[in-house]
């Protein structure tokens, strides 16, 4: 059977509660979960206030607030800080999302911070994402054609060809979707997971690419496409608003119409 | 432990002889959904024929069963129904048991059920139907 609890070395404790934020007005306090590989100790949740006039509106800036003034120790990704390179994607307040992007006024009560839920945790926030890159590796995310290059100009695509690509170049890959689908939690050795098979799809629509069949082909499975069950976290998790979900449908049509 | 690199796992996730995977899986995902869509129609009627069972003792449950309408739907119901429960079940069992053995085992022992309820039950209907 899958394991549907955490193993005992996995189980988060209490962790340090840190000063508070004396003389502050505005003040929230964000519950953020530690680990370090090199302590042997089991992953605990520090407590940090913030005081919210010293940071700026998203949870990535208190995030940054805390590492540069409260706790040095704390570890997580972030680059463009603009929602564009989903390096901070991470569980906020039970969803997945990416850090920069996320309001702190929208949320209620105290802010807890996870990593992306079933990874393997490198440190802290830092989930391990080797397989989902390879996953998305394996579907050969680059234009693949047969006919030679038109030796004066680029392919060329028309507006109602290139339209159909909206809603899925979007896709940053930030790995929020993938983490927050069950079918993935299961079976991520073999399910590609929303995120991969939205880029496969990106590809399979692309009027400029002639592997179409081999594509399908390779998404003809019952573990690499099959394990969607639409639960649809995924769609409902993009910090993209993209519709993963719908396009894992469109992949299993078009087997279907082919398969006619 | 294997130096297999991920993208190589990955990609030959369907040729480890890991048993069930492979070219397939359009087949079965559509024929689910057909069968869902068939029992639809064919469920309302059961479910609604079955109320009006309750009040009839066992000989007008018995030529309610022997009258041709009701056994030919039957006929209908009763294998869409096993195949919809089984392609379920098989979803089911491929989702949360990891063990490829206990999951080759699993696959099969509810198959050999749904095939001998279907079976028994089909022949239950005709018996009826044929008066024997």
């Amino acid at each position: 059977m899958v394991q549907l609890t955490l193993p005992k070395n996995s189980r988060v404790k209490a962790g340090k509660k840190f000063p508070r934020a004396d003389g502050a007005t505005r003040r929230k306090t964000f519950l953020v979960y530690r680990w370090d590989p090199d302590s042997g100790e089991n992953p605990r949740l520090d407590d940090y206030e913030v005081d919210l006039d010293k940071c700026g509106p998203m949870a990535l800036d208190a995030l940054i607030h805390i590492k540069n003034d409260i706790d040095p120790t704390l570890t997580f990704r972030r680059s463009c800080r603009e929602g564009i390179c989903g390096s901070c994607a991470m569980n906020i307040d039970g969803v997945n999302t990416l850090a920069c992007t996320r309001d702190i006024a929208d949320i209620k009560n105290a802010v807890r911070v996870y990593p992306l839920p079933h990874t393997q945790v490198i440190k802290d926030l830092v989930p391990d994402l080797g397989r989902f890159y390879a996953q998305y590796a394996a579907i050969k995310p680059w234009m693949q054609t047969r006919s030679p290059t038109p030796q004066d100009r680029e392919r060329r695509q028309s507006k109602a060809d290139r339209e159909k690509l909206d809603g899925l170049y979007e896709c940053i890959l930030c790995a929020c979707c993938s983490t927050s689908c069950p079918s993935y939690w299961w079976n991520s050795d073999r399910y590609l997971g929303p995120a991969t098979l939205l880029q496969a799809y990106r590809w399979i629509i692309d009027s400029r690419d002639e592997n179409t069949d081999e594509r399908l082909d390779n998404l003809e499975d019952p573990f690499k496409l099959y394990r969607c069950h639409t639960i649809m976290n995924c769609t409902n998790t993009c910090p993209k608003n993209l519709n993963p979900a719908k396009a894992i449908a469109q992949i299993k049509k078009l087997l279907v119409s082919r398969m006619m | 432990m294997s130096r297999q690199t991920l993208l190589a796992k990955i990609r030959g996730a369907d040729s480890t002889g890991r048993g069930d995977s492979g070219k397939r899986g359009t087949r079965h995902w559509w024929y689910q959904r057909l069968s869902a869509v068939a029992l639809i129609p064919l469920s309302l009627w059961f479910i609604y024929d079955l109320t009006t069972l309750a009040t009839l003792d066992y000989a007008g449950a018995h030529s309610w069963i022997a009258a041709p309408s009701t056994s030919i739907l039957l006929v209908l119901f009763i294998p869409t129904l096993f195949y919809h429960a089984l392609a379920g079940i098989r979803e089911v069992i491929e989702d949360y048991i990891q063990s490829e053995r206990q999951k080759a085992l699993a696959i099969v022992s509810m198959k050999c059920l749904a095939i001998f309820c279907t079976v028994a039950s089909i022949a239950a209907v005709i018996k009826i139907y044929l008066g024997l």
